[in-house]
C-alpha cells in the first residue's frame, strides 16, 4: 500500500490518497527502476505552489523493491528533475480513481477532477520556475542553519557590534492574523505586536511625513540610534535596520539575517529575503524596491541599530 | 456587524487606505468576477507597491490584479482571469468612498500606471 501527498496547498489540507491496488506496485516497481527521480532528503522546495509529492510506503512487503519507506519526487532535489516531473504528472493522472475511497481528508480536499486540475496547472507552473526554484534551494542549503542569533562586528564602524537573528519567516507567515496585522517596522525591531507597528506611535508623535527625516525622527524617539552609535552588551539583543522612502508615499524597513542577506516584510504580505525581482537582497541599498513603479521607495535614508529598549506599538 | 471594505494594498509601513462599502457594490464586482474564465493557478504580486485593490466581505476576499483576480474564502481558492473593466471599476468604488480626496493623487497615480 502506497500513501500519496500532493505538497501544493497552504491553507487547506494537502490531497492525498492511498493506492492500495496493483498500480500502488507497479509504480513502486518503476520507481525503483529509475531511482534518480526520488530525493530522501526534506530540503527539497517549501515556497509557495506546488512542492512535489511525497510517497510512503505503507506495508512492510514494500520495501522489498529498495526504497527508503518515505521520499518524494518532483521537490526540485532528484537528479533527474524531467522525469520525476513526468512521474508526478502520471500519479495525479491516477488520483480520481482513488475517490470512492472515504478518508476523512477528503472533507476539505476531495480528490476530484476539479483538485486534479488544479494540482496539475499549478505542476506546470512549477516546470516553468523550475531554474529559479534549483537557485532558491542551492542558496537555501548553502547558508548555514546555524544559532538562532550571532553577536557580529560592524564591519562599517570602528568598535560596534550588534546581532544578526536567523531568518524565521514562517514566525510572520503561518498565521494570517499574525501576517496581517504586523507590518515592516514590527519585522524590522524583530516585535510581534499584532497592531501594524508604526514609528513613533510608542514615543508620542508619528512621522510629520514621509520622508527620510520625518521618519528617522519618529524611529529614533522610539530609541533607535544611528549605525555606529555603538550599543553597549546591556541591549543586546541589538538589530540592524535599513530604512527607505517612497517620497511623500510610505516608508520601509529591513533587519540584517545570520547568512549575509536581509529579512524585510512588506506591510501585511509575508516576509521574505528577497526583493521585487526575486533576488536575495544582500544590500538594501543596491536592492529592487520598487524600480520602474510609481511607489518606488528610491531614498535609501541610512542604516539604525534598534535595542532591546526600543519599544514600539 | 459585518464590515464590507474595499482596500488599496499598496503600503508597506503605513496602514493601506480602506473603506467600508454596501453589500450590493460588493456583490456587483463578484459577480463581474465570476463570469470571468477562471485560472488553474496563478501568481499575484506581493512585493513592495502596489498589490491590487482587496474586496473583503464575510468569508469571502478578493485580491484584484491587472491580469489576474484571487477569491479565497472557506472553501477554498479560486484564480481567475482579469480584463480591462474589472480593475477600473474597483477603483472608482474606491474613489467614490474617499468622499475627503485624501488618495485623490495616489489614486490619480496608479491608474495612469496600471490601467
Amino acid at each position: 500500500m502506497l500513501k500519496i501527498t500532493v505538497d501544493v496547498f497552504s491553507g487547506r489540507p494537502n490531497p492525498t490518497w492511498i493506492m492500495d491496488d496493483k498500480r500502488g506496485d507497479d509504480l513502486l516497481k518503476k520507481i525503483s527502476r529509475k531511482k534518480q527521480i526520488i530525493s530522501r532528503s526534506d530540503k527539497g522546495y517549501n515556497g509557495l505552489g506546488f512542492r512535489g509529492i511525497k510517497l510512503e510506503l505503507l506495508g512492510d512487503e514494500a520495501s522489498s523493491n529498495k526504497l527508503p519507506s518515505t521520499f518524494k519526487i518532483a521537490d526540485g532535489l532528484a537528479k533527474d528533475q524531467k522525469a520525476s516531473i513526468d512521474l508526478a504528472r502520471e500519479i495525479v493522472d491516477q488520483m480520481t480513481r482513488y475517490e470512492r475511497a472515504n478518508m476523512d481528508v477528503f472533507r476539505l480536499t476531495p480528490i476530484d477532477k476539479r483538485i486534479q486540475k488544479v494540482i496539475l496547472g499549478s505542476i506546470e507552473q512549477y516546470e516553468r520556475d523550475l531554474k529559479r526554484i534549483q537557485k532558491y534551494i542551492r542558496i537555501k542549503i548553502r547558508w548555514p542553519i546555524g544559532p538562532i542569533r550571532v553577536t557580529v562586528k560592524d564591519s562599517e564602524c570602528k568598535s560596534c557590534k550588534y546581532e544578526e537573528s536567523r531568518f524565521n519567516p514562517d514566525f510572520w507567515n503561518a498565521d494570517p492574523y499574525v501576517r496581517a496585522n504586523n507590518n515592516c517596522y514590527n519585522y524590522g525591531r524583530n516585535w510581534k505586536t499584532n497592531t501594524f507597528a508604526q514609528p513613533g506611535r510608542h514615543s508620542g508623535a508619528t512621522a510629520s511625513s514621509m520622508s527620510c527625516s520625518a521618519v528617522k525622527t519618529a524611529a529614533m524617539n522610539d530609541g533607535l540610534v544611528e549605525r555606529c552609535d555603538c550599543l553597549p552588551k546591556s541591549e543586546y539583543p541589538r538589530r540592524l535596520m535599513a530604512l527607505v522612502i517612497a517620497p511623500g508615499i510610505d516608508y520601509h524597513w529591513y533587519r540584517k539575517q545570520t547568512g549575509g542577506f536581509w529579512g524585510h516584510k512588506p506591510g501585511g504580505t509575508a516576509a521574505r529575503n528577497y526583493d521585487n525581482s526575486g533576488v536575495l537582497i544582500t544590500d538594501p541599498q543596491t536592492c529592487d524596491r520598487g524600480a520602474g513603479t510609481y511607489l518606488n521607495y528610491t531614498d535609501f535614508c541610512g542604516f539604525f541599530y534598534a535595542g532591546k529598549s526600543v519599544i514600539i506599538s | 456587524m459585518t464590515h464590507i471594505k474595499i482596500e488599496l494594498d499598496v503600503f508597506s509601513g503605513q496602514p493601506n487606505p480602506a473603506f467600508e462599502i454596501r453589500k450590493d457594490e460588493f456583490e456587483s464586482i463578484l459577480n463581474q468576477i465570476r463570469k470571468q474564465r477562471e485560472l488553474n493557478n496563478a501568481r499575484l504580486f506581493d512585493g513592495l507597491g502596489f498589490r491590487g485593490i482587496i474586496l473583503s466581505g464575510p468569508d469571502l476576499e478578493a485580491v484584484i490584479q491587472k491580469h489576474v483576480i484571487r477569491v479565497q474564502s472557506s472553501s477554498g481558492v479560486r484564480y481567475f482571469e482579469s480584463n480591462a473593466d474589472i480593475i477600473p471599476k474597483a477603483f472608482d468604488l474606491f474613489k467614490k468612498h474617499d468622499e475627503q480626496g485624501e488618495y485623490q493623487d495616489l489614486i490619480g497615480k496608479l491608474t495612469e500606471e496600471y490601467l
